[in-house]
């Protein structure tokens, strides 16, 4: 046999065989190869043994019980805390850009030329009907709805030489100042009211119809609060609105208005307890009583 | 420590009546070395020294810490040991053992007693070292140390200094010491596994075997040309040395 099978089979047993042995006594190379190998065990059998500490089984101890109650300190806060906070950063973004994200849609000003376009044609368009006015309002003053895109092309088809795109962006500037003209003649009651709906309130959404978007509430006053505003007190009497008092220096005072005078009408509309109306920095028309005679008084 | 007295027919309802209270049944069965008689009322002593691995994790299985202390106590040393010496850092050593614990405490439900304990936490410890091996590589690969390896260095893991004087250490002791330390480590890990396994921790070929999950050829003719490569590599000191 071979020195490295003899070898091999050493090293795959562990243990030399006798016939290695024997052969070792012969062989100088098998015999350093076997005296190196027992050098080997020698050396690694006089490795030192690293023991544990003492503490190591209540470190274990301590480790098991941290993993049980989960991860603490620091970590365990931010784990919950950095995802909420970024949630609410979020959430407060869009709820205070929320108009920002809204009005920035180009439908609008689509909405805008095609107003204008339907003016310069003359064509009939749907009109707005205003559930608080009580007065229908003719087509001229009514406000065009935007149907579709596709309305949008046909009015343009309408349009002989229709607008080029310099005349377009010309025309959307002129869209507000028109918008406010067409309504003047709306009642006064409502041109507050007209004005907010048609500087693109937040929320608006210009695909809808006007008819289906939610008014915003108006500010109104009773009788009472607007001549109240105007400096004077009142009081009903029946059905009988008395002036109790006059502020002095008051518009209402320079305008003639004195105590005990009946008050008939504001703005040609004859008072009531139900009645409200909408207040303006405009001038108003009182129709009073003062001693069985009617009198017109202007209050500026 | 228990003192129990109990019926030996209740021996198998896995309840004892102890004058604390009850003993689970783990601990109980330890007394059937006692070779009781029937419906004889018995005073024995009973250690967790004396149960096996098996009903040592059976009873942690149950909740009780005890048998876990001292299935720590058991393996605590050699688990040190043996990581030590295959990262040749003690502080890394003992946390990856006191990992190696917590490890099977977690997994203790689907520890199976198929195969001997010793082999599923040194296999458990195995995979901690070998991992913690890797990331030193790759640690390596990143440093400036990397840049002026020399050939013939690639098997060489970074090894912190270990300054921890041994108490019987002196000037050979040491100086054997650090040749046949740094043999082994310079060992690529397939071969220093079981190499550490069967040369330092003195576990049978068939253990090793089972922790590495190997055939019994395979450990053996890795353990044999790890040896042999240690012969190489400490050639030159025993030349030095005849």
């Amino acid at each position: 046999m071979k020195c490295s099978n003899y070898r091999e089979e050493f090293e795959v047993q562990g243990i030399a065989s006798g016939e290695f042995t024997s052969h070792s006594l012969e062989c100088a190379d098998c015999a350093q190869f076997l005296k190196e190998d027992s050098a080997l065990t020698e050396l690694i059998g006089e490795l030192p043994k690293r023991e544990a500490p003492a503490d190591f089984g209540v470190a274990v101890r301590s480790r098991i019980q941290r993993r049980k109650s989960g991860p603490s300190g620091f970590w365990s806060v931010a784990r919950i805390a950095v995802p909420a906070a970024a949630m609410i950063l979020i959430v407060g973004f869009v709820v205070m850009n929320s108009d920002l994200f809204i009005n920035d849609s180009p439908k609008l000003n689509d909405t805008a030329v095609k107003l204008d376009k339907r003016d310069t044609t003359g064509d009939e368009a749907p009109v707005l009907q205003e559930e608080n006015a009580g007065e229908p309002v003719s087509p001229k003053e009514s406000i065009p709805v935007a149907e579709s895109n596709s309305e949008l092309a046909a009015g343009d088809r309408e349009v002989p030489n229709g607008p080029s795109k310099d005349e377009d962006q010309e025309a959307r500037k002129d869209i507000p100042v028109k918008k406010k003209e067409s309504l003047s003649s709306i009642d006064s009651t409502d041109q507050a009211f007209e004005e907010v709906e048609t500087t693109n309130p937040p929320g608006l959404d210009p695909d809808k119809k006007l008819e289906d978007v939610k008014r915003p509430e108006k500010r109104s006053f009773t009788d009472s609060e607007i001549l109240r505003a105007l400096g004077m007190n009142t009081v009903w009497n029946g059905s009988r609105l008395m002036v109790t008092s006059v502020t002095r220096n008051s518009v209402a005072q320079r305008s003639g208005v004195r105590t005990g005078d009946r008050i008939l009408s504001i703005d040609g509309r004859a008072v009531s307890k139900d009645s409200v109306g909408s207040a303006k920095a405009q001038a108003l028309a009182l129709r009073v009583m003062r001693k069985g005679k009617a009198l017109n008084l202007s209050i500026r | 420590m228990y003192a129990i007295k109990a019926m030996p027919s209740q021996m198998y309802t896995g309840r004892w009546q102890i004058d604390t209270g009850t003993v689970k049944m783990d601990t109980c069965m330890a007394l059937d070395n006692f070779g009781l008689a029937d419906s004889e009322v018995i005073t024995a002593t009973v250690s967790y020294k004396d149960l096996s691995d098996h009903r040592l994790i059976e009873a942690t299985k149950e909740g009780d810490e005890d048998a876990f202390a001292e299935i720590i106590e058991r393996y605590r040393n050699p688990l040190t040991n043996y990581i030590y010496r295959m990262l040749n850092d003690y502080e890394e050593a003992v946390d990856l053992a006191q990992e190696s614990f917590v490890r099977v405490y977690f997994a203790i439900d689907r520890y199976h007693s198929n195969y001997a304990f010793s082999t599923y936490i040194y296999r458990i410890a195995t995979n901690l070292a070998i991992s913690e091996i890797r990331k030193r590589k790759r640690r390596r690969l990143f440093s400036l140390t990397g840049l002026y390896q020399y050939e013939g260095d690639d098997e060489k893991e970074f090894q912190p200094p270990d300054n921890k004087p041994l108490p019987e250490d002196n000037t050979v002791n040491a100086e054997k010491r650090e040749v046949i330390e740094k043999a082994i480590l310079a060992l690529p890990e397939m071969y220093r596994v079981p190499i550490v396994l069967r040369e330092v921790q003195e576990l049978s070929y068939e253990e090793v075997a089972a922790v590495m999950k190997l055939g019994l050829g395979t450990t053996k003719s890795r353990i044999s040309r790890g040896r042999r490569l240690l012969r190489e590599r400490l050639r030159k000191y025993f030349d030095d040395n005849k």
